[in-house]
């Protein structure tokens, strides 16, 4: 190239092509994503993290915590399980469904404790003539979308993570590495506050051989007043504090676990499908944020 | 020798500037930058969901993503019943048997449930139902069911298309009635009863096509 | 050749020498500081409670702190002083304005300087390799327009028209960096998109930082260097030409993992664009064995080792960014250490290597002053081994880490407990950074401080002469 206007030709054509790529299709295609309805129950979702949460993600993103913890549950496949929920009206026709594809399920033992999964399929459709032959005869069966995966079976979450659960972060910090487990779900899986400071001030002793190191910056220690604060650390042995005092979280501590508390990414979407098991139907609605009061 | 490392800015001045040999392009780059192309193409097309923003890993494209959707149609098992057991199962109890404690009559073979129109069930859901009832032959004195449809959340679309689900769900599992209802068709019978506010009682809904 | 150009090498040379001094003294102080954080951060998975009442030299400040100085602090600084004089050099033009590219790299390290205490502070922007707040990020945008212009009319002041392979690169790197910081700066942190669009466009932005900016400024460098120091012609001029549009087309699209909560698209794409990589790395290598097959120089710890070492450090680092991004590999190695031994062989093994032979190569001939063979043998028999103790521990603990994160039976505290020893191991390799970054600040120091003294040696003595003749009349 004997012209530098070729050079800048090349770098010009080159960048803006990834340009438009990555930063302007991203932006059309999810920049303007608001709430939206999980499926089946039809739920707004995500809902605003109330305000000390919102804090507490300017905590957790000041002290770097993405660099240990992702915010990202991956998957790796889906299942579909059709679960018999009864036997209906004509056992023997249901029963001789089921063993058109379980054939060692074609005897009455199978009624036995149900509700129970008869079969795992590929697909919804694939499930749709055993679920037709058993609903003609009366029985009731259930079709259940489970996402599978490491991820998911370490129970960090029930489904991947999704566009749609990032909504209302700013700033969004998915994270790239995990010397600390995932926190896309950790409000659901700890969601006991006084467990969660003590975690934050002394990590070993929640979690024998835990490499997190300790936030003890974030607590104060101060001498007990009229009534000890409800919110005191219980320590003990050389971590607990002299007679007379007690150690409380500060303000970063509270906004910190209450933003910890509001992470809960599993509504079931149209992009990440999957149906909530029965037990969690109802009460909590699967919000990325704490449950309403 | 290594010229670094004994230069002055007096010897400098004899260095030349590096020259690049106009030898012809090797081939190879180019086959395989095409080779990896390909590959990396055929890759994209089998995993890329071709830009739809609602394809993720581990769906491939959209016809992959619906396959997995919760099955919609028809009589809806899972949604269905999940509404009833967050709405209605405190009472009618999950199997549908009602209370005779608090005076909840059973839903499993009810006429009520059973009539041939699903006008009474939406009624029944949307605004709830107090005094005596009869079913089965047998006299409940039901204390107040509360208009359950009415508090669903969600606006009047929505709301309908649950109640819808609900009836179904109930017409299906305990009444033995196949059948789908669509929102609309919830909609209008809402539509005719919207300002009430009271309850209904049995004599009102009697008057109603079974 | 064009040896009837007016200018004079040694003249060329005289003119970077005030931009480059304070860009290079720079560098190599913030080289040394980002070391000690990265120690620091790395401290902390030997003991845990090491910073426990210090908020400072928290992991997620030390280790932004680290990588933002190593980046914006050494990284960028070096690459501008080496295209700066190779572009200076190359066009046989003159410095234009020395003192204002200077007084832009001045601002600059202000700007990072402030940016490392927002981020000690809590101030971090939260994106990763982009953690500098606000105001320290608009600092050094101004700055490096400052230094762009000034380097931009040197180029065009150029008296010899024909290019050669080397300006393309440092000349695409000079217009690359102001759009990504620009984008990065509007889109992540003045007007904020929302939602996964932020994550897509941090990702773009790291990508086209780590894996094309900082190539194009190395490459530039072992374009020049490897013909110069074997003082043979650049096999081939088509070759280069090859490597700088694939480079250019296909590096800006990587830089989004294969694991992300973004569509997946966005993931697959950048895969393959990651792989396509491969075909410039190639390319290059096949330039660097053509150049220097059968010369006889050997390279003894100089500019040369650096040069190759990092050409084929590059090499390796591109294979492995490629395999990681493959469905099965990325399913091991996502998550892990994996990525971050990555990052310490393309930065340390490649780039600062590379920029460490560059600027050993030019000190000499724009301050005058010699450098001591030995001294720059020793920083690379700490700096190289010690890239490699960095991240070879880390690539390794990453796939151990990963194996056993892919497999849902063994706790997490064992998948972390997995990759602990050779993490551990790596502190080592920091060490060696570290050292060898000392070595490399006393070596420039040593330079402009003997610089200094033999012009404050020869001004005494002309000052001395000249009493005696003030005294007479």
């Amino acid at each position: 190239m004997k012209s530098s206007s070729l050079v800048f030709l090349a770098a010009f054509v080159a960048l803006s092509a990834s340009w438009a790529g990555f930063v302007l299709a991203p932006q059309l295609q999810l920049g303007r994503a608001v709430q939206t309805k999980t499926i089946p129950a039809g739920d707004t979702y995500p809902l605003a993290r109330p305000g000390l949460a919102q804090q507490g993600a300017e905590v957790y993103r000041s002290l770097g915590c993405v660099y240990c913890h992702s915010q990202q549950v991956g998957q790796q496949g889906t299942r579909v399980d059709v679960v018999l929920l009864n036997a209906g009206t004509n056992a023997d026709n249901t029963l001789s469904a089921i063993a058109k594809v379980r054939p060692d399920l074609g005897k009455p033992e199978t009624f036995i404790g149900l509700p129970k999964t008869i079969t795992t399929v590929e697909n919804v459709t694939a499930a749709s003539s055993l679920v037709k032959a058993i609903n003609d005869n009366g029985g009731k069966v259930e079709v259940n979308i489970v996402a599978t995966g490491p991820d998911i079976e370490r129970g960090w979450g029930r489904r991947r993570t999704v566009a749609q659960d990032y909504v209302f972060d700013h700033v969004v910090q998915p994270g790239t590495r995990r010397a600390g487990p995932d926190l896309s779900n950790v409000g659901a899986r700890f969601p006991e506050i006084q467990w969660q400071y003590e975690h934050l001030y002394a990590p070993q002793v929640k979690v024998t051989g835990s490499t997190m190191p300790p936030y003890r910056f974030l607590f104060e220690q101060r001498r007990i007043g009229k009534v000890p604060s409800p919110e005191a650390l219980q320590l003990t042995g050389e971590l607990a504090p002299p007679p007379g005092y007690e150690i409380v979280p500060t303000d970063k501590a509270r906004a910190l676990v209450a933003y910890l508390l509001s992470l809960r990414a599993d509504a079931p979407l149209f992009e990440a499908p999957m149906t909530p098991p029965p037990s969690a139907a109802p009460a909590a609605p699967a919000t990325n944020s704490v449950a309403a009061k | 020798m290594n010229p670094d490392l004994k230069k002055t800015s007096s010897s400098s001045s004899a260095e030349t500037e590096p020259t690049a040999l106009m030898t012809p392009m090797p081939v190879w780059p180019f086959g395989l930058m095409l080779a990896l192309l390909f590959l990396g193409a055929w890759y994209f097309d089998l995993y890329g969901g071709w830009f739809k923003p609602q394809v993720y890993s581990p769906y491939t494209s959209l016809a992959h993503l619906e396959q997995f959707q919760p099955p919609k149609g028809g009589i809806d098992p899972l949604r269905g019943r999940k509404l009833y057991l967050d709405n209605c199962a405190v009472c009618h109890q999950e199997a549908g048997t009602g209370n005779p404690a608090n005076g909840c009559p059973p839903l499993v073979d009810s006429e009520w449930v059973k009539s041939p129109s699903v006008t009474r069930l939406v009624m029944i859901i949307s605004k709830g139902m107090s005094g005596p009832v009869t079913v089965n032959g047998k006299v409940w004195n039901t204390g107040v069911m509360l208009a359950v449809g009415d508090s669903l959340p969600g606006d009047e679309a929505e709301k309908s298309d649950k109640i819808a689900a609900i009836a179904d769900y109930v017409r299906y599992q305990f009444g033995k009635v196949e059948g789908e209802t669509t929102a609309a068709q919830v909609q209008a019978i809402r539509a005719t009863i919207q300002d009430r506010t009271a309850n209904f009682t049995e004599a009102e809904l009697l008057k109603v096509e079974p | 050749m064009t040896a009837t150009s007016p200018i004079s090498p040694a003249r060329i040379d005289a003119s970077c020498r005030l931009p480059l001094f304070t860009l290079f003294g720079g560098a190599a102080l913030w080289l040394v500081l980002s070391s000690v954080f990265g120690i620091a951060a790395s401290l902390t998975f030997h003991k845990p409670t090491l910073f426990a009442d210090c908020a400072i030299f928290t992991y997620g400040r030390a280790y932004p702190a680290w990588a933002n100085l190593l980046i914006y602090g050494f990284a960028i600084p070096s690459g501008l002083g080496v295209g700066l004089w190779l572009l200076a050099r190359l066009g046989r033009a003159e410095v234009a304005k020395p003192f204002l590219i200077a007084l832009g790299a001045k601002f600059w390290h202000i700007g990072v300087l402030v940016g490392v205490i927002g981020i000690l502070s809590g101030d971090t922007s939260g994106y990763e390799w982009f953690e500098l707040p606000r105001y320290a990020a608009v600092i050094l945008f101004l700055s490096f327009l400052l230094m762009a212009i000034w380097i931009f009319v040197t180029y065009s002041r150029r008296s010899v028209t024909e290019l050669y392979p080397s300006q393309w690169f440092a000349l695409a790197a000079l217009f690359w960096l102001p759009w990504i910081l620009s984008t990065a700066i509007l889109l992540l942190q003045v007007y904020p998109v929302r939602g996964v669009a932020q994550v897509a466009i941090a990702w773009w932005f790291a990508g086209n930082l780590l894996n094309v900016w900082l190539t194009l400024a190395g490459l530039a460098v072992t374009l020049y260097l490897l013909p110069k120091l074997t003082e043979r012609p650049l096999q081939s001029y088509y070759l280069a030409l090859f490597v700088f549009w694939t480079l250019l087309v296909f590096g800006a699209w990587t830089g989004i993992p294969f694991s992300s909560p973004l569509p997946a698209w966005m993931s697959m794409l950048s895969s393959v664009a990651t792989g396509l990589v491969i075909v410039p790395v190639l390319a290059l290598i096949s330039i660097v064995q053509a150049t220097t097959r059968g010369a006889r120089v050997a390279c003894g710890g100089g500019p040369l080792c650096y040069t190759k070492f990092g050409a084929w450090m590059l090499l390796v680092v591109t294979i492995l960014a490629a395999l990681a991004v493959c469905p099965k590999v990325a399913r091991v190695t996502d998550f892990t250490w994996f990525a971050q031994g990555q990052n310490a062989l393309r930065i340390y093994g490649f780039f600062a290597m590379t920029m460490f032979g560059a600027i050993y190569h030019i000190l000499p001939r724009v301050s005058g002053v010699t450098l001591s063979p030995s001294r720059v043998k020793l920083h690379f028999w700490l700096a190289m081994p010690g890239a490699l103790l960095l991240a070879l521990p880390l690539l390794g603990g990453g796939i151990l880490q990963g194996l056993k994160l892919a497999n849902a039976d063994v706790t997490f505290l064992e998948t972390v407990k997995a990759a602990m020893m050779p993490f551990r191991l790596s502190t080592l390799g920091e060490t060696l950074i570290a050292l060898g970054a000392l070595v490399f600040l006393l070596n420039i120091l040593g330079t402009i401080v003997s610089y200094y003294r033999a012009i404050a040696k020869t001004a005494y003595a002309e000052a001395t002469a000249l009493q005696p003749a003030e005294v007479k009349s």
